[in-house]
């Protein structure tokens, strides 16, 4: 008899999530509009196929679980201990990359990619403040000069960009 | 003999000094990528495709060449010096070849692993170069039945070999199958999975899914494992060179392991995993040192490295003459070379024959620069390892989100971006492998083309699918495949780690 630790919930919730996945993916394919015309091979088909095959893996999986097959972590094989997640840490990670999500189209790519830099810098336990935000501004700068002058690729513009005279429009 | 002629012009387009140029940056970049811990060779060349893309084909396809060889070395670093290997294909290297750090011949691990994957990468490459053309004209021959069946086999192989729960592999898969039906059906418009949001519609992109997986997944476990590891980077002391001893000991295990990685990159078995595993145990077995094996052995290293490298180049053949990827790398390497407008399949060599001449002409460019460049930059590349870890994931985020903004400007990637990246999370935290997703995503519409394009021929007689001998003999194979789960262990037989 296994015990029902918080780790065991989570593998269970893992495979039920994934079962879910499969029906609906299935679901979908069941309410699909019938395309008027195809020839031969309808899309759903194809859904079908795909979903019924993850369900049935899905099923599997579960079975595996309640049997106590659970699956080893990366960087655990080879016996070291998995410790609970550190919510904490992860939560400040996400939310870094969340804040690059809001903020590059509004402040530009220098002030998005420095905080999302500094944030995860911040997360992973680094509290020198004026070096982390210097080393994320340059790192910021860099890759925006190397992308949007050198290579030409698309960065948007923003506060810094302006700032430092380097936006678009300055360039003509 | 026209091959040959066709491959000396290649040789010609790829040894122009601006060529030179940027397979010189293009090495250099894949090394200080690659070398950097976390970031194995696939996710190396997904964060520089961005950078290749910007100039001509040609000289994109170089630089492309020295990305791929550079990264592969750069991660062998990062194996022996920090025991971090980047990918299955690595494990092996971090093993002994850490070992061999910790007594302090770190040199000449490193410099075996250079000059192994130089000697089987150029082997291997040999063998491309007159394998490829080759299978591309015997699959001329092949039906849409012959398609599907291979594709199967290959989804099979790379699902069930890959980690450590068969079933896992198979979720990876699935995941990845499901991730390709998004967006609008290729034959009739119709939007499957995409929930009525527009950007939907047009399906995820790969490099974004790769980036999403193999980054910004990384980066969140390596936060929720946050105070679980230290990293200890381990000197290199005294020379960097191998001495006559090292020499004799390492090159027939550099030969050994070409000829076992090469063969077993043709066929769709799942990466460089087994044929690394395969080589350490013989090396193990043929050795006179075998006691030294667990603890450090010279040939430990030399014969995986090797046999990963001229693995890496094996796949190249049916990625190149069938348009079938069976590694992660392999398939960033046909998103990218689809972005040239480059189709692997049988047509390739017909349609783009100088491209693709000069494309294998730059493997052995690429190979070779390596070389010259990093036997004498190795402590360079060593001080890359002293990067404190917050700057390294920071910027291994921080990037991954610009290749997946970068690809089409769009915010809604980078949302689907953080929605993958936390999938990436959970297989990782599950021990779901990510490589048979990657597969899913890239095969599983291809798949979808040739079972229709079967179907039609048949006119809705699902008997086709097995019909012929092709997809007969490879069904067969694939049942030994399933059913003789007992071989496949002996072949994964781990060799013996202490922690």
């Amino acid at each position: 008899m296994t015990k029902v630790t918080r780790a065991v919930i989570a593998e269970g919730v893992f495979a039920l999530g994934f079962l879910l996945l499969g029906l609906f993916v299935l679901f979908d394919a069941f309410t699909l509009e019938e395309p008027g015309v195809y020839s031969v091979v309808s899309p759903k088909t194809f859904e079908y196929i795909i979903g019924g095959f993850a369900t049935f893996v899905g099923l599997v999986l579960i079975s595996e679980v309640v049997r106590g097959k659970y699956g080893v972590a990366e960087g655990t094989e080879r016996g070291d201990k998995f410790l609970p997640p550190d919510i904490k840490t992860m939560s400040i990670v996400i939310g870094s990359l969340l804040l690059h999500i809001f903020l590059l189209e509004p402040a530009g790519y220098i002030a998005a990619a420095a905080l999302t830099f500094y944030g995860v810098t911040f997360a992973f336990g680094s509290r020198k403040f004026l070096k982390d935000i210097a080393i994320s501004f340059a790192f910021a700068i860099t890759v925006y000069f190397v992308f949007s002058k050198g290579l030409r690729i698309f960065l948007p513009d923003g506060i810094f960009e302006n700032l430092l005279g380097l936006a678009r429009e300055v360039e003509g | 003999m026209e091959n040959l002629n066709l491959l000396l012009d290649g040789f010609a387009n790829a040894l122009s000094a601006q060529n030179l140029m940027y397979g010189l940056l293009g090495t250099f970049l894949g090394t200080l990528v690659g070398v950097l811990p976390g970031i194995g060779p696939a996710l190396a060349i997904a964060l520089l495709l961005p950078v290749t893309l910007s100039v001509d084909p040609t000289s994109a396809l170089i630089m492309f060449a020295a990305v791929f060889y550079g990264a592969m070395y750069g991660g062998s670093t990062t194996s022996i010096l920090l025991n971090t290997p980047g990918e299955a294909g690595a494990v092996i290297t971090s093993v002994e070849g850490h070992k061999m750090a910790k007594k302090g011949r770190a040199g000449a691990a490193l410099t075996t692993a250079a000059i192994g994957s130089f000697v089987a990468g150029l082997i291997a490459t040999i063998f491309l170069a007159a394998a490829a053309p080759t299978l591309a004209e015997l699959a001329l021959k092949v039906q849409p039945a012959g398609y599907v069946a291979l594709i199967v086999f290959a989804f099979a192989a790379v699902g069930t070999l890959l980690g450590s729960s068969r079933t896992r592999g198979l979720v990876s898969l699935s995941v990845g199958l499901i991730i390709g039906l998004v967006g609008a059906d290729q034959q009739t418009g119709i939007n499957r999975l995409s929930f009525g949001i527009t950007e939907a519609t047009d399906g995820f992109e790969i490099i974004v899914v790769i980036i999403s997986f193999f980054a910004i997944g990384e980066v969140i476990y390596l936060a929720s494992r946050f105070k679980d590891d230290a990293w200890k980077v381990l000197p290199v002391k005294g020379k960097v060179w191998m001495d006559k001893e090292d020499f004799r000991r390492s090159w027939k295990p550099w030969l050994r392991g070409t000829a076992i990685g090469f063969p077993m990159g043709l066929i769709p078995a799942g990466g460089s995993e087994v044929p690394t595993f395969i080589s350490y145990s013989v090396e193990r077995n043929l050795s006179k040192h075998k006691e030294e094996f667990g603890e450090g052995a010279i040939e430990g290293v030399a014969g995986p490295e090797a046999a990963n490298n001229a693995n890496a180049a094996g796949v190249l053949v049916p990625l190149l003459a069938l348009g079938l990827p069976t590694s992660a790398t392999a398939a960033i390497m046909l998103v990218a070379l689809r972005n040239f407008n480059i189709q692997p399949g049988p047509m390739l060599f017909e349609m783009n024959g100088p491209l693709v001449w000069t494309l294998i002409a730059s493997l052995f460019v690429g190979n070779t620069l390596l070389l010259l460049l990093n036997l004498p930059l190795i402590r360079i590349w060593i001080q890359l390892l002293q990067i404190p870890r917050h700057y390294l994931y920071a910027g291994i985020a921080t990037f991954g989100l610009l290749g997946a903004y970068s690809l089409n400007n769009s915010i809604f990637d980078l949302r689907v971006a953080l929605i993958l990246g936390f999938i990436g999370y959970l297989f990782r935290r599950f021990g779901v492998p990510n490589t048979p997703l990657v597969l899913g995503v890239i095969l599983g519409p291809t798949l979808e083309i040739q079972f229709r394009q079967a179907l039609q021929l048949s006119n809705g007689d699902y008997s086709i699918l097995y019909a012929g001998l092709l997809p007969k003999l490879i069904y067969i194979a694939l049942l030994l495949l399933i059913f003789a789960p007992n071989i496949v262990k002996v072949v994964k037989k781990r060799p013996a780690v202490k922690p």
